[in-house]
């Protein structure tokens, strides 16, 4: 059970920490009431995951419905996910003491149930709308070259052909016939039912208890975070799915922030496209 | 098994909705995604790149080669991200949009339904001071990279709206859409 409460406390404070910096340097370049009260919610709830007071966790609570409501109905889902990652974090730091023991241990497996939530129903919507199975959201993604997801894209498949570029405006009028080697379509097809069966395989096996998958989930996590460049998901991802583990070392946690961290300030610095 | 088992019969009653609802609310998504037009990119679904990811300067803007005289100095001077698009033969009137002020459609929901192209005309009118009574051709273009025949398609959907009513509606994929065609003639009223 101490493993378990040490555990969702290194979650909220690596919570509680990205929200912070998020915050910092949104009222850097965002002057406003929002960043700073979200900011100051935020070194309430560090503060309190560090001292193990469970005002910390309501004052998360509020930092991530702050965020949530000043950004609906165009909220980010992983803003979602972290409103409920904080939900579950509170209830277990607020729960009375007769039936704290079983409320942590119901918080963790709640909170094991969000990240596997996340992967599979992601594979599952990909199935639903064909885009990405097919391999035509990939192949639009590296034709657009206008992200950094399109770059790494075209670097990975540029052993099997290279890819034109489009544009959405020369598109108005028609369609553009596109030079691709039936390779890079067979490459980009394989990639893409890879990763749709991983999101829907992988999780389902953590849930079996098979061996492995827990590690492959957080490879493939790490993978796709670096790829999309989505790093305030991959960061918030990776520390929820070290709570698979019973008693992930304190150096994991330290190690998703600064290295997330590290990833950012890259792609933020203009390192990379 | 223990995972479920503590899932049903934890001590608290909000952590099992909370459960009940990251199972439920994903498939509910899917659901409105489909059938509503709602964007799988938000409310929490976990639709991420399912489909294609919603670009503002997809929408562009048509009038008539009659209208286009007085609409294209106010239209022109709108900034520098509105152009004035001439395909040449037909001498058109038509701008490109400059979209990134308006998210409704492109962000919350795929723009399909009539209420979106008529929502989107008036916000159009508002920003670019265009006249209630002159039609507007709205081509929303969804680019699309059809992977069989290896082509970059150009998925265009076509709808002609004005005094806030939408007249016409059509979806085109063809090689070249006829705009001049599609909008009622000068003079005309209907």
């Amino acid at each position: 059970m101490t493993d378990s409460k040490a555990a969702l406390r290194a979650f909220g404070a690596l919570l509680a920490a990205k929200g912070l910096l998020g915050a910092a340097l949104s009222s850097v370049s965002e002057p406003g009431v929002v960043h700073l009260t979200t900011g100051a919610l935020c070194a309430v709830a560090l503060l309190g995951a560090a001292r193990s007071r469970p005002w910390g966790a309501t004052a998360f609570v509020g930092a991530a419905a702050l965020t949530v409501v000043t950004s609906f109905p165009h909220t980010l889902n992983h803003r979602w996910f972290e409103l409920v990652v904080a939900l579950v974090l509170w209830r277990a730091a607020v729960a009375p003491v007769h039936r704290s023991l079983r409320t942590v241990v119901h918080a963790r497996v709640v909170l094991q149930l969000a990240i596997l939530s996340v992967f599979f129903f992601s594979g599952l919507q990909k199935i639903a709308h064909g885009q990405f199975l097919s391999g035509e959201h990939l192949l639009r993604e590296m034709a657009m070259d206008d992200s950094t997801m399109s770059w790494a894209l075209r670097k990975g498949a540029s052993v099997f052909g290279s890819m034109p570029s489009i544009d959405a405006t020369h598109l108005v009028f028609g369609s553009v016939p596109l030079p691709i080697s039936a390779s890079l379509v067979t490459a980009v097809r394989v990639t893409s039912v890879g990763i749709v069966g991983a999101e829907i395989l992988l999780p389902l096996g953590v849930a079996c208890g098979v061996f492995g998958a827990r590690w492959l989930l957080l490879a493939a996590q790490i993978g796709i975070g670096l790829v999309s460049a989505e790093i305030d998901f991959a960061l918030t991802a990776t520390g929820a799915l070290l709570l698979l583990w019973r008693a992930p070392p304190r150096a994991a946690w330290i190690a998703t922030f600064v290295g997330w961290l590290a990833v950012g300030v890259v792609i933020w610095g203009g390192l990379l496209p | 098994m223990r995972a479920i088992h503590i899932l049903r019969h934890g001590p608290d009653r909000v952590l099992a909705w909370v459960a009940l609802l990251l199972v439920g609310w994903p498939m509910a998504h899917a659901v409105l995604v489909q059938t509503l037009d709602v964007s799988s990119w938000r409310f929490g679904g976990w639709g991420m790149y399912a489909t294609a990811a919603p670009r503002a300067s997809q929408v562009v803007a048509f009038v008539r080669r009659c209208d286009a005289p007085t609409l294209r100095p106010a239209l022109a001077s709108r900034g520098p991200r509105v152009g004035v698009l001439d395909d040449g033969g037909l001498q058109l009137g038509g701008l490109a949009v400059d979209a990134t002020g308006y998210r409704l459609a492109s962000d919350l929901a795929a723009f399909r339904g009539d209420h979106h192209f008529v929502a989107f005309a008036g916000w159009l009118r508002r920003a670019h001071h265009v006249p209630t009574r002159t039609p507007l051709a709205l081509a929303v273009v969804e680019p699309r990279v059809h992977v069989s025949g290896r082509r970059a398609m150009g998925i265009v959907r076509l709808a002609i709206v004005r005094d806030g009513e939408l007249i016409l509606r059509d979806r085109f994929s063809s090689s070249v859409v006829h705009v001049d065609v599609v909008l009622p003639p000068c003079g005309s009223t209907s």
